[in-house]
């Protein structure tokens, strides 16, 4: 896949906590800064987009294409900043902060930064309740870089993304919980189990344990953790059946 | 599951399946997603509870019963139980954005398919290949301008070299072609199964690995036979005779490099170690000589293990025949094979397949 560097941005000035106003205005500096420098970079894609253009392909002919941005693959805490919404926000639907956990199965409203602009825009011009109705569905700026896009949702541009998502938070987490969880074991069972001896397995997994299919070697590390204490634990704990179907990688 | 490459109606499921069944039963870590000051909060009402009823005992100890003592005892540990308890159940909460994203994730790939393809990996990447090489490779003066043409002319080399490669390779399959000759072997088998980690011990011949591995060398000897009867090209096949064979040069080593094909991806070959270190130490822990499996005969054979075997590596070797004029290296490995019970089908009671020792013969 050829990846094609466009510009290099400036990292804005932070926040000089000196007053809430100074501060306010620098967000609005920068959220500015980084519309106009995204309108700048997007722009011969906006040329194209509308009317076409004609490319060589490799099987020799030209065809008219039209390149639509569809994927903007970036951390949530970027993605957060490009769409203007809040850190405890999702860039798709419009779930509450505190219902994030909740069941997923339920569907929530999807986002319209459409409708978001033309509330912003307003807002601006004096309309009560917008600053509330924002707060509630957690957008901080009504326009983002890429609402004026043509052919493109922004909604659509967020893309799951398994590194950040899966391998350095969640699987992290779980194994944080499992290891709490086993070590609040240990230590009612300290007879059976003394403390020196539970470090050295987890000190020998890793020479035991080479051959774990992996997508990275922190995963492998995480994996092999789990893998050993399941070996060890598995006669005194049921849960662990239930543990290995949610952190296998691979069934 | 959201690693795969390609998905199923089924594997789907599974991925709803298993996101429900998790969101049902998180609740029981909830006590280990404390923070600090949940934490310390915690361990301060403990410490308070505590002297409550330290003091609350030195007032009443000579007022009250003995049975009374315990149960008041009993009462106060059932307290000091449940009061932090609650106070995690209180504070702790799984609501933090990244658990949220989980749901989208079937939705994702019935629209869009695989998720693998827009991970940021290759933009982590990006960083350190593109910004960070490039800002390397420049003189340090107005270096930006610098970094961004960097990476593309490379990129443009690298693609030139890459087509001038694949119509060279083209040209030469084409004048083989008509020639009716074979394409070279490297362009259509995989990788090779490479011996690794050559023991320095004073084994030259079959005769002084057989000394060393405590084998009987005629055992040995009736081993081989069969390996080298199956040998098709005659000119690369070993000698049968006892002697000729016992004087061929051996090496022996302690890690086979096994390649095997990646799920769901036939040209892609992951690298599975095994390791074969006899009495010797691996890693300063205790000896490793792994359990493989191997194809010892047809799909129809050995039952639902289909004609693969549970074996225990004894040794890898090299062996080479200095008596044919090409000096072809033979690559083994002799295995201790446990024979499948019940003809290999799964036992009814435990759902596993059963191996054991063999009952009668070597087991090499």
């Amino acid at each position: 896949m050829p990846i094609q560097l466009l510009a290099l941005l400036r990292v804005p000035p932070k926040l000089t906590g000196d007053s809430g106003r100074a501060d306010k205005a620098q967000r609005k500096t920068n959220a500015d800064a980084l519309r106009a420098l995204f309108d700048l970079v997007l722009a011969p894609l906006q040329e194209v987009v509308q009317e076409g253009t004609v490319m060589d392909f490799a099987d020799g002919k030209t065809r008219l294409c039209f390149p639509i941005l569809s994927a903007w693959i970036a951390d949530h805490a970027e993605r957060a900043a490009l769409h203007g919404i809040g850190s405890k926000s999702c860039r798709k639907c419009e779930v509450r902060s505190k219902e994030l956990a909740g069941n997923p199965r339920r569907i929530y409203e999807a986002r319209d930064y459409t409708y978001y602009w033309e509330k912003s825009r307003e807002q601006e011009s004096g309309e009560a309740g917008m600053a509330e109705y924002f707060q509630q569905v957690g957008v901080k700026i009504g326009r983002n870089v890429f609402t004026e896009l043509y052919r493109v949702n922004p909604a659509d541009l967020h893309k799951p993304d398994l590194l950040h998502n899966i391998y350095l938070r969640l699987f992290k987490h779980m194994i944080e919980w499992v290891e709490g969880f086993l070590k609040s074991i240990n230590g009612s069972r300290r007879s059976t189990m003394p403390g020196k001896k539970f470090r050295l397995i987890l000190d020998s997994v890793y020479q035991k344990w080479p051959i774990v299919k992996s997508h990275n070697g922190r995963e492998r590390k995480c994996a092999t953790s789990v893998d050993a204490f399941q070996q060890y634990w598995r006669p005194h704990c049921e849960i662990w059946t239930v543990l290995t179907i949610r952190i296998s990688t691979s069934p | 599951m959201t690693q795969y490459r390609s998905h199923t109606p089924d594997t789907l499921g599974y991925v709803e399946r298993y996101l429900q069944t998790f969101h049902q039963m998180k609740d029981m870590f909830l006590e280990f997603r404390s923070s600090k000051s949940t934490r310390a909060e915690v361990n301060r009402q403990d410490r308070e509870l505590r002297r409550l009823m330290a003091n609350q005992i030195a007032q009443e100890a000579h007022h009250i019963a003995a049975a009374q003592r315990r149960r008041q005892a009993d009462q106060n540990w059932l307290q000091r139980v449940n009061r932090p308890a609650d106070l995690i159940q209180r504070e702790n909460h799984f609501n933090f954005i990244k658990m949220h994203y989980l749901s989208h994730f079937v939705s994702h790939l019935r629209r869009f398919g695989s998720i693998l393809m827009y991970s940021t990996e290759m933009g982590e990447l990006a960083h350190k290949e593109q910004i960070k090489e490039g800002y390397r490779r420049s003189n340090k003066n107005n270096s930006a301008r610098q970094i961004l043409s960097y990476y593309g002319r490379k990129h443009a080399l690298g693609m030139t070299l890459q087509t001038t490669e694949a119509l060279s390779k083209a040209e030469n399959a084409f004048v083989m072609g008509n020639g009716g000759m074979e394409t070279p072997a490297s362009s259509r088998s995989g990788p090779r199964r490479l011996l690794q980690g050559r023991m320095m011990e004073n084994i030259g011949t079959l005769t002084e690995l057989c000394r060393a591995l405590n084998i009987n060398y005629s055992d040995m000897i009736e081993e081989m036979l069969p390996f080298i009867r199956q040998t098709i090209a005659d000119g690369k096949r070993l000698p049968s005779d006892r002697m000729e064979l016992g004087s061929l040069s051996v090496e022996q080593f302690t890690q086979l490099e096994i390649p095997v094909s990646d799920f769901q991806e036939a040209d892609v070959f992951l690298i599975h170690h095994t390791h074969c270190t006899r009495t010797k130490a691996f890693r300063n822990g205790d000896p490793r000589n792994d359990w493989i499996w191997v194809q010892a005969g047809g799909e129809e054979s050995y039952g639902d293990l289909r004609g693969r075997v549970v074996a225990r590596l004894l040794a890898l070797f090299k062996i080479r025949n200095l008596l044919s004029g090409a000096g072809d290296v033979h690559r083994l490995a002799l295995v201790h094979i446990l024979a499948p019970v019940g003809a290999g089908r799964f036992h009814r009671g435990s759902g596993h397949i059963r191996v054991s020792k063999r009952p009668h013969g070597r087991d090499m």
